[in-house]
């Protein structure tokens, strides 16, 4: 068994097969993973809000994350092979209005797509905490929360 | 600097003053003595405050009030499922509440908790100059830090520090513990400071 590394709120970690990534409590944020699936490489980012102009924190916004990441892709592995899965964004409180986590969810779709990254993976929505262990080595997303137990994505 | 731990330090004191007000509501309810800790000021990061409640995957009750656009803040009552169940029997004298559906149980933690937070607000809207209002109490069972998470995301716009003041509400012999936090905006404390100080 490789050594976990924990993903905090507004970090992402970059690390090759056979680490294991980690993402404790996700409400309405989301863990998103980006995978080289022949080099068996890439990373886990935790983001917490939809959009931000700019910030010296990119990785606490969606919009700023993929972009900092779909850059970093390039100019490191060149791979056309980017694969992304997505987790969290739960809405755990009903609120009035478009909660954080459908606008995170809806924001993460658009940017992967802008940056022609494909989601292989998801498991969004709903009103659960999740819990999110990243494979390197397989690529496999394994979501567990309270109530429903394990998945794989 | 020393004015940032006035500040603080007036904030704490405001805290305490509001929770008091609440403490001694929820002892009207149950009908059992509880005590206070000390609030404690938090001054964080975003993954640092999901830690300040123990380990981010423990399975908590809680129930989440927003105050009004006023005052944007929001008030988190968290407690594990033996305090909440303690807590339901005592304010339920005289009803079984071992035949209480979950609904049920749910629906007077969250008054509970309502109530608490209207004695929270009226103490504090005395030192804040205008009137508070609770909003609709809401209701999760889920991991620790997936909660504290979603709170903070609803009251925070901008990566950074955020203001967390916090305290426990206990009574040792009947094994009930609970925290109680305020999330303030900044805005809020904006407010807080500037009419006070």
């Amino acid at each position: 068994m490789s050594e976990i590394c924990y993903v905090t709120i507004g970090n992402c970690v970059w690390e090759k097969s056979p680490a294991t990534l980690l993402c404790k409590g996700l409400g309405s944020c989301l863990a998103i993973s980006f995978y080289d699936t022949e080099r068996k490489e890439g990373c886990l980012v935790h983001v917490l809000l939809p959009y931000s102009e700019q910030s010296e924190a990119p990785f606490y916004y969606v919009n700023l994350a993929i972009a900092e990441i779909a850059k970093r892709f390039n100019s490191r592995i060149k791979a056309q092979k980017i694969v992304s899965k997505l987790c969290g964004g739960a809405n755990i409180f009903p609120v009035t209005g478009k909660s954080v986590g459908e606008r995170n969810i809806e924001a993460a779709k658009y940017w992967l797509a802008y940056y022609n990254i494909t989601i292989v993976g998801e498991d969004v929505g709903g009103n659960e905490g999740r819990n999110v262990v990243f494979e390197m080595s397989s690529g496999n997303m394994i979501v567990s929360t309270i109530k429903r137990g394990s998945i794989i994505i | 600097m020393g004015d940032i731990v006035n500040k603080l330090d007036m904030l704490k004191e405001l805290f305490n003053i509001g929770v008091g007000g609440a403490a001694t509501a929820l002892n009207k309810i149950v009908k059992t003595k509880l005590m206070i800790t000390v609030p404690d000021v938090y001054l964080v990061s975003a993954s640092e405050a999901i830690e300040l409640l123990g380990p981010a995957e423990r399975q908590v009750l809680s129930v989440y009030i927003r105050v009004s656009d006023n005052f944007p803040a929001g008030i988190l009552i968290m407690l594990d499922d033996e305090s909440a169940k303690k807590l339901v029997k005592l304010s339920m004298s005289g009803i079984d509440t071992q035949k209480m559906d979950e609904l049920m149980f749910i629906s007077v933690l969250k008054e509970i908790a309502n109530i608490m937070t209207s004695y929270f607000l009226n103490n504090f809207s005395q030192f804040v100059k205008m009137p508070l209002s609770p909003g609709l109490p809401h209701f999760a069972l889920d991991m620790a830090g997936a909660i504290m998470q979603s709170v903070i995301s609803e009251h925070k716009e901008k990566a950074g520090d955020l203001l967390i003041v916090k305290t426990e509400i206990y009574n040792e012999v009947e094994k009930i513990i609970m925290d109680f936090i305020l999330i303030p905006e900044d805005l809020s404390l904006k407010l807080l400071f500037e009419k006070n100080v």
